[in-house]
């Protein structure tokens, strides 16, 4: 397999894997809600694209350990969802703040690494790195322990945000399956 | 912290962000360069000067609970003059306040040691820093040739060269020393131009003021280790990144010499001094400074708002915290950690401590009574909780026949809630069972409500209940009637030159406890017997009526009025308000609601009154009589 042949499946996994981090579909099993587009899917796609781009992306490999820390954490929500209609890791606030870190860090540093690549090939690395800024900072706000839901322009102003990164999330889904096709799908010689 | 209950909650709160801290910086240690790990202590700094629980808020739901429950099982033993067993542990400030008393309890003097350790260790860091400045003052003037490569480096680096430049015999490293005058002090011995310019750079960056702000939050926990260890580590990731700003300065071969002048250094012994910064920071210390230069090249790059986001929401964590919130106890809780749920859940507002007085008499709850009960009854009624007995007071249903094991519910509605000059509430409580299912089995005539006199006041952040007189059974008459004519009103009183205008005035408060029910039959509502201590009054009703005189001889007329609060301004235009002399109050009125919280919690502190007589317009304004429950 030529890298270019590598770079293209692991950048269709990478997208894949945003449509089910950021596309909840729930359906009632055992008499709860379960997300059928799981987010440990999502992750475990970005873990083999990691070993299919790590050669070309050093840094991305330093994602590796954070990948599977999500992974897990995603798995084993899924799985109490399953059993008890609940997240488990939402019950711990200190725990759910660490992962919150680990997430944010993990989404930013791997669209950094994605820009990159992406620059190698002039295919719009600013609006990827402007989509993973906007997206990073709507995360942020979101966090903020504003009464959102007791305020009408809070609760607005909170739809607003959940819609804006709903968009880039979508934006940056685009980008990453335009970046994809800068890489040929079938063997050719090496450029 | 005005005791050693609120030093606990202020330390364990600040020891819990100091671990997520470094838990976050371990995950985070080949990832984010040293400027993230050293600049994320600044939350901790924060973090510190926070009280804990400041506007509800806590970092561990359920520490409160905990804490107030061990508080409430060792100070109930004691006689402390600092700290009171059934008071919620506060956090006022993130300093000792020291209260001149004689201690009275060993947790008394577990406090004042505490504080005294506060001022004997600021004390020690302050002789520790004089002592270094006076072996500083005996140091000797540089050679030309240091000073001149002195001047050298801060000039091919863009830095200032500091005032004083020493040579101390003895010192086994250059270092910078006073945060005010700095001087820099150098060994005997010649100096790498790469060692000055790491003292250089810490002093362009104000690292000094930093040592001095650690030594001062260590001196403000200084019995606890964990934080020790925290601002240790703050001080060893200053000087990494020191380094990482050599570094960025240097290049080629010129980092690697200054790895090994690092690696030269690792033997060293070191005492860290207040106001001071050293380049040589101890042989563990310097060994982690080399594991972080190796990973200089190998930090990713253009991550920087990446990594303000990550700090940012461990800020918004350590500082904002969660919902701090405490689950109410339930209806016959008798352990001490759902006591200490009912004394953290005491009302905070005068609705609420109606509501929760209501329902803990209903249900002969002592755990709900004490979210209302004034401070000297909580003993007795932690006492009676403890022992699964009911409470010592009368069932306030009673009087209608009805017994305890009924299940008998009921609304209540609070007549006349007068405020005092003195900031308490009176007013008079009604019960009314008219509206619940089993009103139905009434015989006519037969009373369905009764009252009791009630006075409402705030004890610290709290509102209390106390009963002014025993429950009564109301007239059979008031059935549900809101505003009516049975139940009394408060009388304003207005003298306007020879007139005399008496305003009766029936104002009635209540929290909307129904809870509405689906079943096969439909939706049906109940009342809410579970406590609400942060209620406020949803629903009033009001009513008018009064006389009139003109001298001794009673007279007949239209009086318009306007309900005022206290220093509210006497109204420009009046509404439509008004009733005719004389007339009866609790014939006419209406009411409303507001979910938010009624705009009104009371009744009017004066009533502002126009009439005509004889084609002439008066104004005045009508005062309550004073009320006299008890």
């Amino acid at each position: 397999m030529t890298d270019n042949i590598r770079i293209r499946q692991a950048l269709t996994k990478i997208a894949w894997a945003y449509v089910l981090l950021y596309l909840d579909f729930n359906l009632g099993v055992n008499g709860h809600s379960l997300n059928v587009l799981p987010n440990w899917a999502g992750y475990l796609l970005i873990f083999s694209a990691i070993a299919l781009l790590g050669e070309r992306l050093r840094d991305l490999l330093l994602l590796k350990p954070f990948c599977i820390l999500l992974g897990v954490v995603s798995a084993v929500d899924w799985i109490w969802v399953l059993l008890t209609g609940q997240e488990l890791t939402g019950r711990f606030f200190l725990f759910f703040i660490l992962i919150a870190c680990v997430g944010i860090y993990f989404r930013f540093q791997m669209l950094t690494d994605l820009a990159l690549l992406a620059e190698e090939c002039d295919a719009r690395a600013n609006s990827l790195r402007s989509c993973r800024n906007v997206e990073a900072v709507i995360q942020v706000i979101l966090m903020l322990p504003l009464p959102w839901e007791e305020h009408a322009t809070l609760s607005i102003i909170y739809g607003g945000l959940l819609v804006a990164g709903l968009i880039v999330c979508a934006f940056i889904i685009y980008q990453l399956f335009v970046l994809r096709n800068h890489f040929p799908a079938e063997e050719t010689s090496e450029p | 912290m005005e005791h050693i209950w609120s030093f606990l909650l202020q330390t364990i709160t600040v020891s819990i962000a100091a671990a997520v801290l470094l838990i976050a910086k371990r995950l985070f240690l080949d990832k984010l360069s040293p400027r993230w790990q050293y600049g994320v202590w600044a939350i901790l700094a924060v973090r510190l000067l926070l009280p804990a629980g400041l506007l509800g808020r806590t970092l561990l739901p359920g520490l409160d609970v905990v804490l107030e429950a061990v508080k409430t099982g060792v100070e109930s033993h004691l006689s402390s003059a600092l700290a009171s067993p059934y008071g919620v542990t506060e956090v006022l400030a993130p300093i000792p306040l020291i209260r001149l008393v004689p201690p009275g309890s060993v947790t008394d003097v577990l406090f004042l040691l505490y504080a005294a350790g506060v001022i004997v260790t600021l004390l020690w860091f302050f002789l520790s820093y004089l002592a270094l400045r006076r072996r500083v003052a005996k140091g000797s003037a540089p050679s030309p040739d240091a000073l001149a490569q002195v001047d050298a480096v801060a000039a091919q680096y863009g830095l200032k060269a500091p005032r004083r430049v020493i040579v101390l015999p003895g010192v086994e490293s250059a270092f910078v020393c006073g945060p005010l005058s700095p001087v820099l002090v150098l060994p005997e011995r010649a100096v790498d131009d790469k060692v000055i310019l790491h003292e250089l750079l810490h002093l362009k960056y104000g690292d000094l003021w930093a040592g001095v702000g650690m030594c001062i939050l260590r001196c403000l926990h200084w019995c606890n280790p964990l934080l020790w260890y925290c601002w240790d580590r703050a001080q060893n990731d200053s000087e990494a990144l020191c380094d990482q700003r050599v570094l960025e300065r240097l290049e080629g071969e010129e980092r690697r010499e200054y790895g090994v002048i690092l690696l030269s250094m690792a033997d060293d012994k070191y005492a860290r001094a207040p106001g001071t910064t050293s380049m040589a920071n101890g042989g563990r210390n310097i060994k982690a400074r080399i594991s972080s230069i190796a990973r200089f090249k190998r930090y990713p790059k253009g991550v920087g708002l990446g990594s303000c986001c990550v700090a940012a929401v461990l800020a918004i964590a350590c500082l904002g915290g969660t919902v701090g919130a405490v689950e109410l106890p339930g209806q016959y809780a008798s352990g001490p950690l759902e006591l200490a749920q009912a004394q953290l859940n005491r009302a905070t507002t005068p609705a609420g401590a109606l509501d929760t007085y209501v329902k803990a008499l209903l249900a002969d709850s002592p755990a709900y009574l004490i979210m209302a009960a004034p401070d000297e009854a909580q003993a007795e009624l932690l006492r009676a909780a403890q022992a699964r007995e009911g409470l010592d007071a009368p069932y306030p249903l009673e009087p209608l026949g009805l017994s305890e094991g009924s299940g008998a519910q009921a609304d209540w509605t609070v007549y006349n809630f007068l405020e005092g000059s003195d900031g308490t509430y009176t007013g008079l409580l009604v019960l009314d069972t008219y509206r619940t299912w089993f009103a139905g089995i009434y015989e006519d005539g037969q009373s369905v409500a009764v009252s009791q006199p009630v006075r409402v006041f705030r004890q610290g952040n709290f509102w209390a209940v106390e009963p002014l007189d025993q429950w009564t059974t109301v007239d059979a008459r008031v059935m549900g009637r809101r505003p009516n004519s049975i139940l009394p009103a408060l009388t304003y009183t207005a003298h306007v030159e020879d007139f005399t205008i008496e305003v009766d005035y029936q104002y009635l408060l209540s929290v909307d406890n129904e809870v509405y029910s689906d079943s096969l039959f439909g939706s049906s509502y109940q009342l809410d017997t579970v406590p609400r201590p942060n209620a406020l009054f949803t629903d009033y009703y009001r009513s008018a009526g009064g006389r009139a005189w003109e001298d001794e001889e009673e007279v007949s007329l239209t009086v318009w009025y306007q309900s005022l609060n206290q220093n509210e301004a006497f109204p420009t235009e009046f509404g439509h308000s008004s009733f005719r002399t004389p007339e009866e109050h609790g014939l006419g009125g209406g009411g409303g609601s507001d979910h938010n919280g009624c705009d009104q919690q009371q009744s009017p502190a004066s009533i502002a009154v126009k009439f005509r007589y004889d084609g002439r317009d008066y104004t005045g304004i009508a005062w309550p009589e004073e009320v006299a429950y008890d």
